[in-house]
Formats: structure tokens, sequence, C-alpha cells
């Protein structure tokens, strides 16, 4: 059945409504606070399913946003040139930013380093010093101490930034606009977090060494010996596992942070929850993904303690 | 042909188990105007994303000029000649730029597609400021600081600077005071009389369906229906 509209006013142009039937005897729309919206199965299937969806839901999250990097190159200069913008700015805020702190941490961690390893073995030799930091600062804590610094500033901002865009209806009004958000405000950011956590990993590593040579300096054997035992200790599969390592910690916390961010909906109240969230799971994942590398390193390349 | 139509075609969309829009056919010709209205929480709001293609619909397709709306690159829908100029309930402008930058936004974004020069891109977006009265120092702060009734401006003037062929008001004139509610109510006159726009209205007001001339059709429990037809006997009221 089709019926025409009969109450518009002067417009010749009319639109059509098919399929109008009667309207209901009692009518309880209550958006955006109705139940229904959110309805919960409560029985332990029902429970256990829904979690499974939602963890489903947030592996398909961490792919599209994996996925940016592979998707469709924009065509016009004028896009190319807005998103290069947004990348810029974003490695401004998320990779420079935080050199002044990430240099302190650095070189305090790796002066503590070198402080326990001389209290453990007053009588240790500077080589074997310098190879406890390359073992300790290089291989575990760089990419690990910098990622957990990334997540702690620049993560909690930016799944703030993404959730509270995306309850105030700024990425839905992007996309009105013609412009996709995954591109001009997701990809900046993803990519500035993983490309930062490499960088400032590297740089990580060398302040470290500075602090951990600097206390030896001070108080141990001397500089040049700890500097033999880092070139002795350091070979490429040590950097390899260092590049591999950073990379992957920068990637996991750049797709969770932004999935977290964008997440929150049209929903205001669940922007702290899950920046929490994002922040949790980052640090959680970036820990196990540690160990889980390195052990992975040592069946590859033998364990040294055997 | 179909340029300018929107269309939405046996269209289901719903929240949970809430169901919004079930299985509803629309079309509003290209120039045309087409208002809903309906009570608090109906889902008119999600109606016009559904018809702007910002929300995909469960069931049923959303058509723009005769192209798939729903589910597609924002972009390629622009360069297909799809501008949607969409004004928000609360405006949605980007919070970390000022109302002048979240103009500019857009069309220096798409600057290549509507063939702008940087000259061009800002002086149109301070043409279409200076349209809905928002000069400096306005221009230049960021939403957070404008009151509700600049922003909303604001969101007017962003949908206006890309020079839309498709537009999408929701609560056009909600909260608004005596000046940014005229200054709003004659861009709806604009809009409708102008024959390149097909506009789409969700709203409740009086003074709006008073301006735009057109009789409203109602959401209801997921149905559009006559909004007359539900109850006879009322006054039409939106009507001039």
């Amino acid at each position: 059945m089709q019926s025409v509209h009969p109450h518009l006013g002067p417009r010749a142009a009319t639109p059509v409504i098919r399929s109008v039937p009667a309207p209901p005897a009692s009518i309880d729309a209550t958006l955006p606070y109705d139940p229904r919206v959110e309805a919960v199965d409560r029985s332990l299937p029902g429970l256990l399913g829904s979690a499974a969806l939602r963890g489903l839901a947030s592996l398909a999250g961490f792919s599209a946003i994996l996925g940016l990097a592979w998707s469709e190159p924009l065509r016009s200069a004028s896009a190319k040139r807005s998103v290069r913008r947004a990348v810029l700015e974003q490695l401004f805020l998320v990779g420079f930013r935080p050199v002044v702190m990430v240099s302190t941490v650095a070189f305090f961690v790796g002066a503590t380093v070198a402080l326990q390893a001389l209290a453990l073995a007053p009588a240790t030799s500077g080589e074997l010093l310098g190879q406890v930091l390359a073992v300790l600062v290089i291989r575990e804590l760089g990419p690990l101490v910098t990622a957990v610094l990334i997540t702690a500033r620049s993560g909690t901002a930016i799944a703030t930034e993404l959730g509270n865009m995306s309850a105030r209806d700024e990425l839905v009004a992007l996309e009105s606009l013609g412009i996709p958000p995954a591109k001009l405000i997701v990809w900046p950011r993803a990519f500035a977090i993983a490309s930062s956590v490499v960088v400032l990993s590297i740089y990580f590593a060398g302040v470290a060494l500075i602090g951990g040579a600097s206390l030896v300096g001070a108080f141990g054997s001397g500089v040049t010996p700890l500097l033999e035992g880092l070139r002795e200790s350091l070979g490429a599969r040590d950097l390899g596992l260092f590049l591999f390592k950073a990379l992957g910690l920068g990637l996991a916390v750049a797709v969770i942070v932004c999935h977290s961010g964008l997440n929150a909906r049209r929903s205001g109240t669940r922007v702290p929850e899950n920046t929490s969230r994002a922040v949790m799971t980052s640090l959680f994942v970036c820990v196990v993904l540690n160990t889980v590398t390195s052990v992975l390193f040592y069946w590859l390349v033998g364990w040294p303690f055997r | 042909m179909s340029s300018g139509v929107i269309e939405l075609d046996r269209v289901t969309f719903g929240y949970g188990e809430l169901a919004i829009i079930d299985r509803e056919s629309v079309v509003v010709p290209a120039g045309g105007c087409f208002v809903v209205r309906g009570p608090n929480g109906a889902g008119k709001s999600t109606l016009l994303r559904v018809m702007a293609g910002l929300l995909p619909p469960r069931d049923g397709r959303v058509l723009l000029g005769g192209r798939r709306a729903d589910g597609v690159d924002p972009t390629a829908l622009l360069d297909a000649g799809v501008r949607r100029g969409f004004v928000f309930e609360q405006g949605a402008l980007i919070g970390r730029l000022t109302a002048f930058e979240n103009v500019v936004l857009a069309l220096d974004y798409h600057a290549d597609n509507l063939g702008l020069d940087p000259a061009e891109v800002q002086s149109r977006a301070r043409r279409a400021l200076s349209r809905v009265g928002v000069h400096s120092p306005d221009m230049h702060a960021l939403p957070e600081r404008l009151s509700f009734g600049t922003q909303k401006r604001v969101a007017f003037a962003r949908a206006l600077a890309i020079e839309p062929n498709y537009v999408f008001l929701d609560d056009p004139d909600l909260g608004l005071d005596e000046t940014s509610a005229a200054v709003v109510l004659d861009l709806l006159a604009d809009f409708e009389s102008d024959p390149a726009i097909t506009l789409a209205v969700a709203t409740n007001s009086s003074a709006v369906m008073r301006r735009l001339r057109t009789g409203a059709v109602e959401l209801m429990g997921a149905k559009l229906v006559d909004s007359l037809a539900l109850a006879p006997a009322r006054p039409p009221v939106f009507l001039a």
C-alpha cells in the first residue's frame, strides 16, 4: 500500500511514505534510557555468551584499527595534507612532548639497575655490569617501561579524547561532512603511539645506559670496562628482539587505547570507565607480551641457563 | 535522475531489543522537505541519522541521490556529489578546534574536490559564519567558550559552508534564545525555498513547522504515521 502524506505545505516536492500501518495502542519509547537498549541475559550461558561476543567485538575493533595501515589510500591531495598535518601534530604530542619525562625515568632506571647490580656483587667487574645493563635495559625494560609511560601519559589522553568525541557526536559529525574519522582522527593517533613507543624505546635505552654508566662511574669500577661489557653482550639478535618488542608493544597500546576510546559510543558516562579499562588492559597486555616475547626469543635462540 | 532524492527502502533499525524504525519506506523527492515529529525518545534523531546514512540500518537500504549511503566511505559519497549538511541537536562541534577551524575543517579536507584554493577556503568559512551572525571574537573561540546558541549557529555555518544538497536538522531551534532562533528560522526558510536542497528535519517545535509550512509525519512505536490521523480533533497548530 502506498500513501502520500496529505498535510504538506506549498512545496510541490512531496515525501512519500509507504507501508504505514495503524499506530500501536500504547507507546512506550524512552530513548536513551530504555532498558531494552541494553537488555542483558543474566543466566550463566547468557553472560558467557555476552562476554564472548564482547571479546569478538574487541578483536574485530583491534583488527579494524590495525587494518587502517592497509586501507585504501586517500586520493585527493587536500585530504592527504589534512591527514599529514594531523599525524605531525600527534607525533609532536605523543612522541616529542614526553621526552623530558622519558629521559628522567630512563636515567634513574639505568642508575637503579646498576646500583642493585653493584649492591648484589660489590666486587663485580665493569664488564659484567655492562652485560647486566644490556640484558635488563635492552632486552626487557626499554620497550616495556616506554610503553607503560606512553600508556600513562598519552594513552589516557587519547582514550579520553576519542571517548568524548564519540559521546559528543563529533566523530559522526565529521562523517556527515564526508571526512572519515578513522583516517583523520584514529589513524594519526594510533600511528603516533606505535611509532613513538619504538623511537622513545631506543631513546630510553640510550639514556638508561648513560644513567647506569654514570652510577658505575661514580661508585664502581669505571666506565670503560662497562662499555666493553655492553659491546660484547649486545648482538644483532638483541637489537632485533628490542625492536620487535617495541613495535609489538607500541601496536598493542595503540589499538587498545583507540578501541577503548571509540567504544564509549554516545555515552559520556562510559568515558572514564573505558579510559581506566584501556590503561589497565594496555599495562596487562604489555607485561604479558613482553614476557611471552622473551620466552619465545630464548626458545628460538637457545636457553642461556641450560 | 534520482539526484537529490532521499530514499529509505524497508528500513529497520533498533538499539538492542528496542525497535526504532520497523520496515519503513520513505521517498523524499529532490528539493523536497520531510519533517518528522514524535514524543521524546521515539527515535526522531536516530531516524534522521539513518536517513543521512550515518547509522547503518539492520535491514533495508538508504539511498541518497540513488546511491547507497549507509556503511560507505563518506569521502566517496561526497565525491559522488552527495554533500550532507547535518546540524546535530547539541551542535557536535569539534571541541579542540575554534569556531572558525570547525567550519574550515571540511572545506580544507575537500578543497581539491570542491575546487577551492586556500584563500577561498578561508573566505567561504568567513561568509558562512557571517551568514549565521558569528563574528570575531566568537569566531576564534573554542566551542566551550561559546554560548549554546552560538555553538548551534556555528554548527549551521559548518553545514552551510560545504554548500550541501542534503540538509538534515535535528531539533534546529532547541534551546535557542530569540535572536539565535530568528537566525535559524530564517535559514530554514532559505533551505526550504532552495530547490537544490532536500531537507529533512526532526522537531517538535511549532515555530519550526510554522516557518517550514510543511506538514509533519509522526514517529511512534517504530512506525511513521500521519500525525493528524492520530488525533483528528487536534488543531493543526504547526501549519501556516
